[in-house]
């Protein structure tokens, strides 16, 4: 990148590193922090519109659609985050190619499933063999937030649904008395106030959708993992012009740096955020900054 | 090849001690079963050890973040914010790559290069930290009046702690 990495071998000390540290390799991996906060960025109000649907469906009063909302809630906090990433991944995917399979060749006579092989047509594959790489990455990342989405949202409802019952019922009543809707209570007084009640939870599971982005590596995205285990690892002069000895250690402390950075500065935001919502609340909170204003 | 074989070729498997060579063909619903379960003896393995050390070390890490000198607070504090705050798996990872470098200066560290012991390390120190903050929160909610009846009945020091708040702490901790 500067003018004089031309010759890396006759470079020492910090002239090296600020070299070494430019790479085209390196940019990649600088990008793959990227890709993470890309997760974030998407997977957050995905699942929050998850966990909001999932929510209102648990507490309908139409019976089959809160069973729907309840099981959905059950189920996927009752299974272990990774089985349910793995479980999910590899399902959509193949139901996918299969039913994209069934509409493009009907005339197929082998069966899908040979053992452990689970064969379709070239033209049901998908993304399709000749597809250039980035929609290969594109598809493994939808894939990838679309299962994030599922989880965290069943979390969120959860949250949420919890948060909507803590809401006092006399707010509830009152507006019933002055003939609002049940439309009309839900989204005018139910819903503003409810975020209080649910912000600690949903802080939580913030921190654990940070914790969990590393799960990326086993989805098989090229995150930060996946570059921090190959920049590190042991390189040779014969195929790189940076030789260096086994460097793993530095990165995964770099990541673990990272992460804590990260969710320090989560906890302040959330901190502020949660001020700025109890601001005039009937709670022991709101009750407190009430008195140290006065 | 019955469901008993089965369970004496492949029950251990995961430690192993048996037969190596996977059945190619045909599984049964028993071998399912068995070589998943199998694979479990290592989840009962870890999840018991690391629980049962990680309480004990939780105990003391919450009582020095309770405690009043910073010396004793802060390092509690920090392990307790760095094991809360970054992924498990990242966890795992510079973990086995610490321990990799540090076998080449230190001999006697090569044990915990393999999964087994480094694995159980990280996931004590994981689980210390992550009920340490339970601990904590607990030993912050035993009632005062407790603590000043036991001063009241001549108890003092360590014996307070181990008959009175460490009893109390316990129960408040559970739930959780």
């Amino acid at each position: 990148m500067f003018t004089y990495c031309t010759d890396p071998a006759a470079l020492e000390g910090l002239k090296w590193l600020s070299c070494y540290l430019t790479t085209a390799k390196h940019a990649a991996f600088y990008q793959s922090f990227g890709t993470v906060l890309l997760l974030l960025a998407v997977t957050a109000p995905a699942s929050l519109a998850m966990g909001f649907a999932g929510a209102m469906a648990a507490r309908a009063r139409f019976a089959p659609l809160s069973f729907l909302g309840k099981g959905y809630i059950a189920i996927v906090r009752g299974v272990p985050d990774i089985a349910f990433f793995l479980f999910f991944v590899i399902a959509l995917d193949q139901g996918i190619e299969y039913l994209r399979h069934i509409t493009l060749c009907p005339d197929w006579d082998q069966p899908i499933r040979q053992g452990n092989d689970f064969i379709v047509c070239q033209a049901a594959k998908a993304p399709l063999g000749n597809a250039p790489q980035w929609v290969h990455e594109v598809y493994g990342f939808g894939l990838a937030v679309f299962t994030f989405a599922i989880v965290f949202g069943a979390f969120a409802a959860n949250v949420l649904f919890g948060a909507m019952r803590a809401v006092p019922h006399n707010q509830l009543e009152t507006a019933a008395a002055y003939g609002m809707s049940p439309r009309q209570i839900f989204w005018r007084i139910l819903v503003p106030q409810m975020w209080v009640y649910a912000l600690p939870g949903l802080s939580n599971l913030w921190m654990v959708l940070i914790k969990a982005t590393p799960l990326l590596f086993l989805l098989g995205v090229e995150d930060i993992v996946y570059w921090a285990r190959e920049l590190g690892g042991t390189k040779t002069p014969q195929f790189t012009e940076y030789p260096h000895g086994d460097w793993r250690m530095w990165y995964f402390l770099f990541l673990l740096v990272f992460y804590l950075a990260f969710t320090r500065a989560s906890e302040i935001v959330l901190d502020r955020i949660m001020r700025r919502l109890t601001r005039g609340q009937a709670t022991f909170g709101g009750e407190a900054q009430r008195k140290a204003a006065a | 090849m019955s469901c008993w074989e089965t369970l004496a070729d492949y029950g251990l498997r995961s430690l192993g001690i048996g037969e190596r060579l996977l059945p190619r063909s045909d599984f049964t619903l028993c071998q399912q079963v068995v070589l998943i379960g199998s694979g479990m003896l290592w989840n009962i393995y870890f999840g018991t050890l690391a629980l049962l050390s990680g309480f004990v070390l939780a105990t003391g890490l919450a009582l020095a973040k309770a405690a009043k000198h910073p010396l004793i607070r802060q390092p509690a504090l920090w392990f307790i914010f760095v094991f809360r705050g970054s992924p498990l798996f990242i966890q795992f990872f510079f973990a086995y790559f610490l321990f990799l470098s540090l076998k080449q200066v230190y001999p006697i560290l090569t044990p915990f290069t393999s999964a087994w012991a480094g694995a159980l390390v990280v996931l004590f120190f994981n689980t210390a930290a992550y009920s340490a903050e339970i601990f904590y929160g607990a030993l912050q909610s035993v009632p005062k009046g407790d603590i000043e009846a036991a001063d009241a009945y001549g108890f003092s020091g360590a014996r307070r702690f181990r008959r009175i708040i460490w009893p109390t702490m316990l129960r408040l901790a559970w739930p959780a």
